[in-house]
């Protein structure tokens, strides 16, 4: 998360939105308990990102998003993939790759 | 998130396991147990019906990194499988105007179900699928056979495996279209955040989207 966090402040609030997705939900725990222990981990951290509680945690991200693991997906401002399964160190090389001006 | 062994082991805890039993296994304490590797004869495709494709598979020489299994014996000592290479057959299949390549193991026998209750526990086959042409099979491009399976921008069922590796029966899905394919659309999805916000991929429209799979356990 802090590597993640780091990538935003790089990119800027306003060009770059992250959103989470927890896999902490349903196994084995409320959804009460995964929101709340969800949102101490990330006050601790000191991000206020949207975070969406999966219901079935990484089956569900898998059949819709075909991500069965932890990591990062890049989808640019019209809706499409540009990076699946990148590393947080990554976001930027990818970006510049992609020849985005950030500056604008 | 996960709270017990047997079915909600997190990926660093398999691999914090698999590193404790690879430093087992140099210390001589454990062995691993060698999977057979035997081609199994082929049978004859069956007839494919009108929503089916057979699709003939061929030796390719692309490899990819095989699954490590673990085993617990009646007396608790683990065992395990490294992961050899796999040697892989192709198949190709126009879809959509788009010639597509996929890629299963060389020999069987092939399983269209899991056993596992959970993702991480997929026990059916892998199929990979070169979506972005590239030549290269990345963990990302990994689909289960128990699942409906993404080629270009439709969604099959995988109906049968020749055991012999000589032929697929795929099957056009009903399944919403799935997966994240660079260079494609993002599938649709409609989400509820914590704070009670439907989020949508029309939402994020302007704006460059980090989705960020993550677990505060």
């Amino acid at each position: 998360m802090p590597l993640v966090k780091r990538i935003e402040e790089k990119i800027g609030k306003n060009k770059l939105q992250v959103l989470l997705l927890s896999v902490d939900f349903d196994y084995g725990n409320s959804k009460e308990e995964a929101a709340k222990s969800d949102l101490e981990c990330m006050q601790k951290q000191g991000v206020n990102w949207p975070n969406v509680l999966v219901p079935g945690g990484f089956d569900n991200c898998q059949r819709t998003f075909n991500l069965d693991g932890y990591g990062l997906t890049l989808i640019d401002p019209d809706g499409i993939v540009r990076g699946v399964d990148v590393r947080p160190n990554e976001v930027a090389q990818l970006l510049g790759n992609l020849k985005v001006n950030l500056d604008e | 998130m996960p709270k017990t062994l047997s079915n909600k082991v997190p990926r660093l805890t398999l691999t914090a396991l698999a590193c404790s039993l690879l430093a087992l296994s140099a210390c001589g304490m454990i062995k691993a147990a060698p999977r057979a590797k035997v081609m199994l004869p082929s049978i004859s495709p069956p007839k494919a019906a009108e929503n089916e494709t057979s699709v003939a598979l061929k030796p390719t020489s692309l490899q990819r990194q095989g699954i490590m299994h673990f085993n617990f014996a009646a007396d608790g000592r683990p065992s395990y499988e490294m992961p050899e290479a796999e040697k892989l057959v192709r198949g190709d299949l126009k879809v959509d105007q788009e010639q597509t390549s996929f890629y299963l193991p060389q020999y069987g026998p092939h399983e269209l179900t899991t056993k596992g209750n959970h993702s991480f526990e997929n026990t059916s086959t892998r199929i990979t699928v070169d979506s972005n042409h590239d030549g290269k099979l990345d963990r990302s491009e990994h689909w289960w056979t128990s699942l409906p399976v993404r080629l270009g921008d439709s969604m099959f069922d995988v109906a049968a495996i020749d055991p012999g590796s000589q032929w697929i029966l795929l099957k056009k899905s009903s399944a919403r279209l799935a997966g994240v394919v660079v260079g494609k659309p993002c599938p649709e999805f409609s989400l509820l955040t914590t704070n009670g916000y439907k989020a949508t991929q029309d939402t994020f429209k302007g704006r460059w989207l980090l989705l960020d799979v993550w677990s505060e356990t």
